[in-house]
C-alpha cells in the first residue's frame, strides 16, 4: 500500500489552519474556500459560486464561478480553479481564467445560421434561423442531392473525441458515416501516444497515464512543452511540485520553450533527431556497465515476470517481401496470437505460457516456471534445431531481451553525436542520471505531429521508463482511475465469463462487432483492444476471412479485404486509398508506401474529393461534409485543399461556437454549448490517478445553443426517420423521429451496456412526454447506475439523490482513490495490459501484425530501430532553415475561442509576450546573414512545396537553434472575428506546411522539411 | 501586544525555480480586479528574459507586481492622500482622491502603476456592467495584494490560480507556516534591496547548477534593458 501523498498545497493549508486556531478566529477562514462569498465582495451583491469544468481543453480542469447578482442583474464575473477537483488541484491557465472573455465574446454563434441565398461558401453571409428550419434545410439538401452516408466526411475535434464519444461516435456508426476524421489520430493521440500504446496498451483517448512528477526525482522531457508549462495545467502542478522539491530537469528541444527555461540540463537538439538520442540512452543503460552494475538489475523482477522480455523470437523471411525479419515463436490462429514461448531454466526445458496474461511467471498448464532473459549457446543451438523441424525457414532464434540488446548495440553516443550535434558526454551523462537518480520519468507528451520517427521516439522512451523504473509506480508512471476501472472490469468479466467466446486464453479480434452481437458492450472494451476492435470490426471487418486475405498478399487485389462493416460495405476512403497505394508499391509501380493502420485518417481525402478516387469503377468523391467543434483550415496541412473542398462540396454543415476559418465555408451552423452553458451528462474525468467522475451544471445561458449529445440524438433521429419516411415505414415525421429516436437509444445503450428497455422508457418519459432534453433522460439513468456501482465499491448504500447533490454542489465526486485501485489492479502485477500478450511488450505484438501485412519498415520495428528523416539533413543554403512549431500556453491549438479571446489578446499583446507568441523565431547570427532586424517581415516559402509559403514577422532571439526557425502554431486565424491577431502579423504555420505523412497510422510529418526565409516588404 | 498579534504580517513570495511563463496570474488578475487587458495594463505581469552566459542563453520568467515597499516612495509622492496604507501596510490607491497626476507612477521603483483612463472606465463598464465596475472613475491604480479578498481569509486571485505555485501568500506573524520560514530564514529575498524600500515582496532565485548559475539580481537587470520595441 503506498503512502497517501500530501502536496505542499495541502500542507500549506493545514499549516495555516494550525497557525489560524493560535491566533484569532477571524483568520482560520484563511484554511476554508466555503466562507459566505457575499463578504467578500462588495455587500449588497448576491454572490453564489458554481461548479464547472473547463472546456478549453482535454485537461478538463475543475472550475468555480462566482456569480454576482444584483437587482435583476445576474452575471458570473470570475472563475477560479475547483478544489474538489483532484487533478486541477484548485489551479487553472490563463485560458481557464478566460471562460467568461469566451462566454460574452460578441463574436459567439448563438443562433442557428442558414447562408445567405446567393452569397458564396467563405463570405460570412448568414441569416438567423431556428433549429427546425435550419435541421429541414440539411434534410432538404440530403434528399436533393440523394447524399449516401458514405457520402459525408465526419469530423470531429477533441471534444467528440475524449468527451461525448460514445453518442458522436455512435451516430455515425448508426448513420453508416464512416469516413471520419479528426483530431486523434494524426494530430495528436495517435501519431505522439502509439509509440507508447504499444507497449503499454493505453487507450482512453486522452490521458490514460498520469506521470508522478512529484514522487519522481529525475524528469525527462523530450519536446512536449504542450503537454507540461505550454500548459496541461493538471501536469503542470505537479511539475511545478518537483522543481521546488529540487527534481532534476533535463530537456531536449530545439529552443528555449517554456518547459526548457525551467531546465537543469538543456539539449539543445537538431531538429528531428531526437529518436538518435533516445537510442543512444538506451544503450548506455543496457550495455555501458556503471559502477561493475547494470543499471536495470533492481528492475530484473519486473522485466522478467510482467514484459515479453523472455519471450522466444524468431528470425524468418517475410513471406511475401523477402525481408530477414523478427517474429514472436506463436501458434497462431489466423492472425492472432495464441500463446508464447520461453525458456524455463527451473525446468531447463521450452515453456509454453499463455496467450492473454498479466506475467510469465507459470506455464499455460499451471506449472512454476523460471523464464530465461538470455539463453546460453547449447540452449539456442538444441532450441533452433528443434524449432527448424516444425518450421525449416527459421533462421535463428532469441528472447525478445537478447533481440533488444542486439538492437541497440551500435546506437552508441558517438554514433547519435554525428547525428543529433549533442556530444557524447551529455547523452551518457544524462542516460546514467535517468537510471539512477530514480525514481525518473519520461514525460509522454502531447501532439507530436512532426517526423515519421515521433513513434519511435516515444516507443523507445518508453522502453527505458519501463526497463529502469517498471510500470504503474511512485514515481513513475501510474495508470489513471477511469482506464484502469475499465481494464479491470474487463479482465473480471473475461474471468467470470470465460475466454471461449474469443477462442481460448488468448484475443482475437473483433470482439465488440457487430454491436447487436457483442457478448461485452462495444464501448466498455479498454485500451489498445478498443482501437483494434474498431479497426477489424468496422473498418477491416475482412482481415478475418483468409481468402480476401490471400487475394490482397498473392495478387494484390484488396477489393474483398477493404469492404467495410456497413450495409453497402464501401469501404472507408483512407482504407481505400491506402490499401490502392500499397498495391502499387509492393507491385514496384511507386516507391512511395500507403499507410498501414489508416484509422480516422484523412489519407486519400485529396485523390476523393478531386475525383480520383474509384470504387466498383465509379467515381467515389464525397458529396457533404459536417464538422464538430474541429477547424480543419487552419490546423490541417490540407488546409487550404479544405477550402477548396468544402467550396465544392453539395453540403457543409458545422457544430461550433465560434466564427473559424472553415465554418465560414458552411451552409449551416448550428449553435454549440459554451461548457458554462451546458447541463451536461456525468463524465469520466480520465485524466485522474483516482476514479473519479464529474457533471457540468449550466452557470448561464446565453442564445439557443445546444448541447453535443442533444444535438447528435436529435440529428440521428431525423436523419433516421427521414429514412424511414421515404421507406413509407412512418406515418409522418413525428412518428418516424420517435422511431429513428428509438433505434439510436437502442443502439447506444446496446454499446455502452445500458439495460435497454429501462433507458427507452426513461428517454421517451422525459423527452418525447415532458419535452425535455435527451441530456435529462442520460443523466438521471447514469445516476442509477453510478449510485450502484459505488454502493458496490464502498459497500454501503448510496443513493442516485446523494450523488446528484454531491455533483451539482462540487461537480466532481471521487469513487476511488488512487491508492486503493493499486493495492487491488496494478497493471500488469495483477491485472494484464490491453496489448494482445497481456504484458508490457518490448517486442510490439500489434507492429508485428503491421509486419504481417505490410512487410519490415523501421517505423514499425517491433522492438526499436532508427528512422531515418526524409529532409535534407546537411548543406543548408544561407537562407534555407528547419523548422519547428509549438503553441504557446495561452492558446488551444486552431481554436478560435482562444485566439479570438478577448482577455487572451490583451495578455499576448502586451510587451514583448506578442513577439514570443505571434512572430518567428530566428536566431541573431541568421537574422544577421539575412539582413534581419527584430520586427521585420519575413517570407517562409517550403522547399519541397513552394506553393507552401507565409508571410509573418520575425522575433530575433538566442532561444532558437541558428540553423532552425520556430513557428508559433496557428495564430493567425483568418476566421470573422473582431479580436483575433491575423496574419501577417501572427504566423501561420499552417500555410508553410505541406501534406505529407508517415506510413503508420499517417501522422502528419509537418517539421520534416526545410524552408527558405526571404526578407519581405511590410 | 495582543492587538498587534492580531494584525497579520502579510508577505508574498515567488519561487522562481516553478515559474513556467504560463500568464495564469495575469489573467486572473484581470478578471478579479477589472484592470484594462483591452489596452495591455495589468497591475501583475510575468516578464521574460534572456540572459547570455557564453554560448549558452536562458530564458527566465519574472512576475512582478506591487512590493508594497514598508519605507513607500509611492506613500509619499502623493500629494493628495490618494494612496494609502491600510493597518497591515497594504499599499492602495482612493480612487476618489486620486487626481491622476502620477507622482506615484514615477517615484515607484517597480514600475507597478500605471493609468487607469476615462476610456477605460468606459470600458470596463461597458464589459463588466455599470453595476458590477469598481473602477467608477478615472485614476491610478496598482496591485492591492487583492485586499478584498485576503481580509476575508482568501488568497489574492493570482496566487490562488498560479499552476506551479510559484506564487505563494502568507503571514509573517505564523513563523510555522512553511512559506514564513522561507522569508524569515532568508531564502526568500527582497528586489533590488539596496533601495531600502523594504518590500513585502520576496523572491527565491533559481537554484543555481553548474549547467546554468543564475543571479537574480542579474534577471532583473536583464529583462529591465531588455530588448523592447
Amino acid at each position: 500500500m503506498l503512502k497517501a501523498k500530501i502536496t505542499r498545497r495541502d500542507f500549506l493549508k493545514g499549516s495555516v489552519a494550525l497557525a489560524g486556531a493560535a491566533t484569532t478566529l477571524s483568520f482560520l477562514q484563511l484554511t476554508s474556500k466555503k466562507l459566505n462569498a457575499t463578504e467578500v465582495y462588495t455587500p449588497g451583491w448576491n454572490i453564489e459560486w458554481k461548479p464547472n469544468v473547463c472546456g478549453f481543453c482535454a485537461n478538463i480542469c475543475g472550475l468555480n464561478v462566482r456569480v454576482h447578482e444584483k437587482g435583476n442583474v445576474k452575471k458570473p464575473l470570475k472563475i477560479e480553479g475547483n478544489e474538489y477537483d483532484n487533478y486541477g488541484q484548485g489551479k487553472i491557465c490563463a485560458r481557464g481564467q478566460s471562460g467568461l472573455s469566451y462566454l460574452f465574446n460578441p463574436d459567439r454563434i448563438t443562433t442557428p445560421l442558414i447562408r445567405v441565398e446567393g452569397s458564396k461558401r467563405g463570405e460570412w453571409k448568414f441569416r438567423k434561423a431556428t433549429w427546425q428550419e435550419a435541421f429541414q434545410y440539411i434534410m432538404k439538401k440530403v434528399q436533393e442531392h440523394n447524399i449516401q452516408p458514405h457520402e459525408w466526411v465526419f469530423l470531429g475535434g477533441w471534444h467528440g473525441c475524449a468527451q461525448y464519444r460514445p453518442w458522436a461516435f455512435g451516430a455515425a456508426l448508426l448513420m453508416e458515416m464512416l469516413n471520419l476524421w479528426g483530431a486523434p489520430i494524426q494530430n495528436c493521440v495517435g501519431v505522439e501516444h502509439l509509440g507508447i500504446h504499444a507497449a503499454t496498451g493505453y487507450f482512453n483517448a486522452h490521458d490514460e497515464m498520469v506521470v508522478d512528477f512529484e514522487n519522481a526525482n529525475f524528469i525527462l522531457v523530450v519536446r512536449s512543452n504542450g503537454s507540461l508549462a505550454g500548459i496541461s495545467t493538471g501536469r503542470a502542478h505537479r511539475f511545478g511540485e518537483a522543481l521546488k522539491r529540487g527534481a532534476f530537469l533535463t530537456v531536449v528541444d530545439v529552443r528555449r520553450s517554456e518547459t526548457a527555461a525551467r531546465a537543469h540540463k538543456f539539449l539543445k537538439i537538431k531538429p528531428g533527431t531526437d529518436l538518435a538520442l533516445a537510442l543512444a540512452m538506451l544503450h548506455v543503460i543496457l550495455h555501458e556497465r556503471y559502477y561493475g552494475k547494470t543499471l536495470y538489475e533492481h528492475n530484473l523482477d519486473f522485466i522478467k515476470y510482467h514484459t515479453n522480455a523472455p519471450h522466444l523470437v524468431i528470425k524468418m523471411k517475410h513471406p511475401v517481401t523477402k525481408q530477414e525479419t523478427w517474429w514472436l515463436l506463436s501458434d497462431k490462429d489466423g492472425i492472432w496470437w495464441k500463446n508464447f514461448h520461453v525458456w524455463d531454466e527451473r525446468n531447463n526445458r521450452l515453456a509454453t505460457v499463455q496467450g492473454y496474461s498479466n506475467h510469465n511467471k507459470t506455464d499455460i498448464n499451471g506449472n512454476k516456471i523460471e523464464p530465461a532473459l538470455e539463453l546460453s549457446e547449447e540452449v539456442r543451438k538444441q532450441l533452433l534445431e528443434g524449432i527448424k523441424k516444425q518450421n525449416p525457414a527459421v533462421e535463428d532464434v532469441k528472447t525478445v531481451w537478447e533481440l533488444l540488446e542486439e538492437k541497440t548495440k551500435d546506437y552508441t553516443p558517438e554514433w547519435a553525436e554525428k547525428i543529433t550535434e549533442i556530444p557524447a558526454k551529455d547523452i551518457r551523462e544524462v542516460a546514467i542520471m535517468f537510471a539512477t537518480k530514480r525514481p525518473s520519468v519520461v514525460e509522454p507528451g502531447i501532439y507530436d505531429a512532426r517526423y515519421a520517427n515521433s513513434i519511435q521516439l516515444r516507443k523507445v522512451l518508453t522502453l527505458m521508463q519501463m526497463i529502469v523504473n517498471g510500470h504503474d509506480n511512485v514515481g513513475g508512471w501510474i495508470v489513471g482511475g477511469e482506464y484502469r476501472h475499465k481494464v479491470a472490469k474487463f479482465w473480471e468479466w473475461l474471468n467470470k465469463e470465460g475466454f471461449d467466446w474469443i477462442g481460448g486464453k488468448y484475443i482475437k479480434f473483433p470482439i465488440g462487432y457487430p454491436v447487436e452481437k457483442s457478448p461485452y458492450p462495444t464501448y466498455n472494451i479498454p485500451g489498445v483492444f478498443w482501437v483494434l476492435d474498431v479497426f477489424f470490426g468496422l473498418f477491416l471487418p475482412n482481415a478475418q476471412n483468409p481468402e480476401a486475405v490471400k487475394k490482397f498478399v498473392t495478387k494484390l487485389d484488396y477489393t474483398d479485404l477493404v469492404k467495410s462493416a456497413t450495409s453497402s460495405q464501401i469501404p472507408n476512403i483512407a482504407i481505400l486509398a491506402s490499401f490502392e497505394q500499397w498495391a502499387k508499391f509492393m507491385s514496384g509501380q511507386s516507391k512511395e508506401p500507403g499507410v498501414a493502420l489508416p484509422v480516422v485518417s484523412d489519407y486519400g481525402f485529396d485523390k476523393a474529393f478531386e475525383g480520383k478516387l474509384k470504387w466498383n469503377g465509379k467515381e467515389y468523391k464525397p458529396k457533404a461534409i459536417f464538422g464538430y467543434a474541429i477547424n480543419p483550415v487552419l490546423g490541417n496541412p490540407y488546409g487550404d485543399k479544405w477550402k477548396k473542398w468544402m467550396e465544392e462540396a453539395k453540403l457543409v454543415v458545422f457544430f461550433d461556437t465560434m466564427p473559424t476559418d472553415s465554418n465560414v465555408y458552411a451552409d449551416v451552423i448550428l449553435p454549440d454549448e459554451h461548457y458554462l452553458e451546458r447541463d451536461d451528462i456525468i463524465l469520466g474525468r480520465g485524466n485522474s490517478h483516482h476514479l473519479t467522475v464529474f457533471k457540468r451544471s449550466r452557470v448561464y445561458k446565453i442564445g439557443e445553443g445546444k448541447h453535443g449529445v442533444d444535438f447528435f440524438f436529435e440529428m440521428t433521429a431525423g436523419m433516421l426517420g427521414a429514412k424511414l419516411m421515404q421507406e413509407g415505414k412512418a406515418k409522418d415525421m413525428k412518428e418516424a423521429m420517435a422511431k429513428g429516436a428509438e433505434i439510436y437509444i437502442d443502439f447506444v445503450a446496446k454499446m455502452l451496456g445500458y439495460d435497454r428497455e429501462e433507458f427507452k422508457k426513461l428517454v421517451f418519459e422525459r423527452v418525447f412526454k415532458e419535452g425535455k432534453p435527451f441530456t435529462k433522460a442520460v443523466y438521471e439513468y447514469q445516476l442509477k447506475e453510478l449510485a450502484k456501482e459505488v454502493s458496490e465499491i464502498k459497500g454501503k448504500e448510496v443513493k442516485p439523490e446523494e450523488l446528484d447533490k454531491e455533483l451539482k454542489e462540487k461537480g466532481f465526486y471521487d469513487i476511488e482513490t488512487m491508492e486503493e485501485l493499486l493495492e487491488k489492479w496494478r497493471i500488469p502485477e495483477q491485472i494484464p495490459t490491453t496489448l494482445p500478450s497481456g504484458r508490457i511488450e518490448l517486442f510490439s505484438t500489434l507492429f508485428e501484425l503491421v509486419q504481417t501485412f505490410y512487410g519490415y519498415f523501421p517505423n514499425w520495428d517491433p522492438v526499436c530501430a532508427y528512422v531515418p528523416l526524409r529532409r535534407k539533413e546537411s548543406g543548408l543554403a544561407e537562407s534555407e532553415f528547419f523548422i519547428s512549431h509549438g503553441k504557446a500556453p495561452v492558446f488551444s491549438h486552431s481554436g478560435v475561442h482562444t485566439l479570438d479571446n478577448p482577455l487572451i489578446v490583451g495578455i499576448t499583446n502586451w510587451k514583448k509576450l506578442h513577439k514570443i507568441y505571434y512572430r518567428v523565431w530566428m536566431h541573431p547570427k541568421a537574422a544577421e546573414r539575412l539582413g534581419l532586424k527584430d520586427g521585420d517581415y519575413i517570407e517562409v516559402i517550403n522547399n519541397e512545396d513552394p506553393s507552401k509559403k507565409m508571410k509573418a514577422r520575425v522575433f530575433i532571439t538566442e532561444w532558437v537553434r541558428e540553423d532552425t526557425i520556430f513557428v508559433p502554431f496557428n495564430g493567425g486565424t483568418e476566421a470573422p472575428v473582431k479580436f483575433a491577431v491575423k496574419p501577417p502579423e501572427a504566423a501561420r504555420h499552417v500555410d508553410v506546411v505541406h501534406y505529407k505523412v508517415e506510413p503508420l497510422i499517417s501522422g502528419y510529418t509537418r517539421d520534416e522539411v526545410t524552408v527558405t526565409v526571404k526578407k519581405a516588404s511590410a | 501586544m495582543e492587538n498587534k498579534n492580531k494584525l497579520p504580517n502579510w508577505a508574498f513570495v515567488i519561487d522562481l525555480n516553478s515559474c513556467i511563463g504560463c500568464n495564469a496570474c495575469m489573467a486572473a488578475c484581470t478578471q478579479e480586479n477589472q484592470t484594462p487587458y483591452w489596452a495591455e495594463k495589468f497591475r501583475t505581469k510575468v516578464e521574460q528574459a534572456e540572459l547570455v552566459k557564453g554560448d549558452n542563453v536562458g530564458r527566465f520568467f519574472f512576475p512582478r507586481l506591487c512590493m508594497h515597499c514598508q519605507n513607500t516612495p509611492c506613500y509619499y509622492a502623493c500629494p493628495t492622500g490618494a494612496t494609502y496604507k491600510t493597518p497591515e501596510g497594504v499599499v492602495m490607491v482612493n480612487q476618489d482622491l486620486c487626481i491622476g497626476c502620477e507622482a506615484c507612477v514615477t517615484a515607484c521603483p517597480y514600475d507597478a502603476r500605471y493609468r487607469y483612463d476615462y476610456e477605460d472606465v468606459v470600458k470596463n463598464k461597458e464589459l463588466f456592467g455599470e453595476e458590477f465596475s469598481i473602477h467608477q472613475v478615472p485614476h491610478v491604480d496598482k496591485c492591492t495584494f487583492c485586499y478584498h479578498r485576503i481580509t476575508k481569509g482568501l488568497e489574492p486571485a493570482c496566487v490562488a490560480t498560479c499552476p506551479t505555485d510559484c506564487r505563494m501568500w502568507t503571514d509573517l506573524n505564523n513563523p510555522e507556516d512553511p512559506v514564513a520560514q522561507l522569508v524569515l530564514s532568508g531564502r526568500a529575498k527582497p528586489l533590488a534591496e539596496h533601495l531600502g524600500t523594504n518590500p513585502k515582496v520576496y523572491y527565491i532565485a533559481p537554484s543555481s547548477t553548474k549547467v546554468e548559475p543564475v543571479d537574480m539580481e542579474e534577471v532583473y537587470s536583464a529583462e529591465r534593458g531588455g530588448k523592447e520595441e
